[in-house]
C-alpha cells in the first residue's frame, strides 16, 4: 500500500506449486460431501479425496456500527484489499485518515503510509481498550508507543468506541465517537480482528469449537478423514490450555506443515500458541509473546512483571539503541508466562523468541538468571547488562521482598 | 531423541521417521497417506501453501491438489 513492495513479491507464486508438482486450481470450494468425500467448485469441477487439509482461513471481523459499507471504507486481510486501499490513495488522495483498533495492522499500514509521504496524512486511531497494541503490551509498555505516535502526529483516541461512521455522496467524511466527538475521515481502515472462515467446515459437518474447527493436537477434526489448520482451526493457547482466538501467519504456517506431516506418518502434536508477534512503527520495534501481566491476572495467574532497559550494542560501540525488556512470570510456579520488547533498535526485538523458547521450555526465574547469552560489541549489550538475566535478578529480588 | 525406524509404505517408498514422533498402532494406516490416493487441499493462504509443498514433498507418490479462490494471496 506504501508502495514499499509489489503484490509479486509478497505473494507465493503458483509456479510454486507447478515446481513442487502440486495440482493448483483458481476456483472456490463451494460445499464439501465429506460422506461422498467430493469436494465441488465454483467452476463446475468436482474433486475426489481421500483425505483434506481445510485452510480456508479467517475474514475481517464486521464491527456491527452503521457505515461500513460506505466508499472509502476497508478492511485489510489480502493482498487484494491491499491493491483497492492503495488504488483509492492514489485516485482519491485522502488526507484524513482514520483506523478502527490499535492493533499492530492499523498501526503499521498507517506509519509505513506516513513514511512514505510526512506531509500527506493526518493519521487518527480510536481503540475501544485504554492503549495501543492491547493484547500484545501491558499499559506502562505502551506508554513509550503512544508518546512516539504522537510525536508522529497520531491523534489518539484511546478508550473511545466508534459509534457510527459517517458519508456524504456515498463516500466517508468521519466517524462518530460513543462521546459524541467526531473525527473527520476520507478514509477509514476497520482492523477489529478477524473470525474464522468456517462456511465450508459447518456444511462438511465438521465440530465447532468457540475459535474455529475443533482439532485435536494433530490438527484432525471431528471426521477422520478432514485436518483443519491455520486460521479456521481453534487453537488452545499453551499456557492457559484454553481455546483462544489466533489469526496469525507463524502458527499457520507451522500448523500446516503439521497436518502434512501428520499426514505422512507423523505424530508430532501442535503444543498451542502463545500469539508471539512482532511490529515496527517508525523507528520503534515491538514484540511481545505469551501473556501480559493484565491477561494473566485475568486467566487466574498470581503475575506480576518485572522490568529492564538494555542496549543493542555495547556501550562503548556508536549508535547503541536502548531498548526495554519487560517479563511476566506466576509467582505460584515462579514460570515465566509473558514477554514484551520495545526498542528504538531492529536486532533486539528478535529476543522475543528466545523469551518464547523460555516460554515453551517451563523455564522459571532462577532458569533464567543463569542464562548466558551469546554477545558481540556490534549487536547486543555487555553481557554484564544481558536484559533477560538481568530481569530474572530483579524478579528474585521481588519475591524475596515480598 | 527416538530411534531411527524405516518406515515402508503401501507406495514402496521409504519414510524414515523417529520412533517417539510416528503415529503407534493400528492407528497408522487409517491416518497415513498412501501412494496413488488424493490429498485435497482448501485454501492456499498461511496454513494451505507450506502444507501443499510439505506434503509432496514428504509424499511424492500422493496426488496433492490445491484450492484457492484468489490469484494472489499476502504471505507477509
Amino acid at each position: 500500500m506504501a508502495g514499499l513492495a509489489t503484490v509479486q513479491s509478497i505473494t507465493n507464486p503458483s509456479e510454486m506449486f507447478d515446481k513442487a508438482g502440486v495440482a493448483n486450481i483458481s476456483a472456490r470450494a463451494t460445499a464439501i460431501d465429506a460422506v461422498s468425500k467430493i469436494v465441488r467448485l465454483s467452476d463446475g469441477r468436482s474433486l475426489r479425496y481421500d483425505k483434506m487439509i481445510l485452510s480456508t482461513g479467517a475474514r475481517p471481523f464486521v464491527p456491527p456500527i452503521e457505515g461500513t459499507d460506505v466508499r472509502g471504507v476497508f478492511f485489510l486481510r489480502t493482498a487484494n484489499d491491499a491493491m483497492k486501499i492503495r488504488e483509492h490513495l492514489e485516485t482519491e488522495r485522502p488526507r484524513n485518515l482514520v483506523g478502527i483498533g490499535a492493533g499492530f495492522i492499523n498501526l503499521e499500514t498507517f506509519s509505513l503510509l506516513v513514511e512514505s509521504k510526512p506531509e500527506a496524512y493526518k493519521i487518527g486511531i480510536v481503540e475501544v481498550l485504554d492503549h495501543p497494541l492491547p493484547l500484545m503490551l501491558d499499559a506502562e509498555m505502551a506508554a513509550g508507543v503512544t508518546q512516539r505516535l504522537s510525536e508522529k502526529g497520531f491523534a489518539l483516541r484511546m478508550g473511545r468506541r466508534v459509534s457510527r461512521i459517517l458519508g456524504r455522496n456515498g463516500s466517508v467524511c468521519g466517524v462518530e465517537l460513543d462521546d459524541g466527538s467526531r473525527m473527520e475521515a476520507d478514509l477509514v481502515l476497520i482492523s477489529a480482528g478477524a473470525k474464522p472462515d468456517l462456511e465450508l467446515a459447518v456444511q462438511a459437518g465438521l465440530k465447532l469449537g468457540r475459535f474455529g474447527v475443533q482439532v485435536n493436537e494433530f490438527l484432525e477434526s471431528s471426521n477422520p478423514d478432514i485436518l483443519a489448520a491455520g486460521d479456521c482451526a481453534e487453537k488452545v493457547h499453551y499456557l492457559t490450555r484454553r481455546p483462544v482466538p489466533s489469526q496469525l501467519r507463524g502458527p499457520a504456517v507451522i500448523q500446516g506443515r503439521l497436518a502434512a506431516k501428520r499426514l505422512a506418518g507423523y505424530a508430532i502434536p501442535f503444543p498451542g500458541v502463545l500469539n508471539n508477534c512482532a511490529v515496527r512503527l517508525f523507528d520503534l520495534y515491538v514484540a511481545a509473546t505469551g501473556l501480559t501481566e493484565k491477561c494473566a491476572r485475568a486467566e487466574g495467574f498470581d503475575a506480576f512483571s518485572v522490568r529492564t532497559v538494555s542496549r543493542t550494542k555495547h556501550g562503548m560501540i556508536a549508535g547503541a539503541k536502548p531498548w526495554t525488556l519487560q517479563l511476566v512470570f506466576d509467582r505460584r510456579s515462579q514460570r515465566l508466562i509473558g514477554g514484551q520488547i520495545v526498542s528504538e533498535g531492529e536486532t533486539a526485538v528478535k529476543e522475543i523468541d528466545a523469551i518464547n523458547a523460555l516460554i515453551l521450555g517451563n523455564k522459571t526465574i532462577g532458569d533464567l538468571t543463569t542464562l548466558i547469552s551469546a554477545g558481540h560489541p556490534d549487536c547486543s549489550s555487555e553481557p554484564s547488562l544481558e536484559p533477560i538475566a538481568i530481569a530474572a535478578e530483579n524478579a528474585l529480588q521481588r519475591l524475596r521482598g515480598s | 531423541m527416538g530411534i531411527m525406524v524405516p518406515c515402508r509404505m503401501r507406495n514402496g517408498y521409504c519414510l524414515t521417521i523417529t520412533e517417539d514422533t510416528a503415529i503407534g498402532g493400528t492407528d497408522q494406516e487409517e491416518k497415513m497417506m498412501h501412494g496413488g490416493q488424493k490429498l485435497v487441499i482448501i485454501g492456499r493462504g498461511g496454513a494451505g501453501g507450506p502444507a501443499a509443498i510439505l506434503a509432496k514433498k514428504l509424499m511424492p507418490q500422493v496426488e496433492v491438489t490445491i484450492v484457492g479462490e484468489e490469484d494472489r494471496f499476502i504471505v507477509r
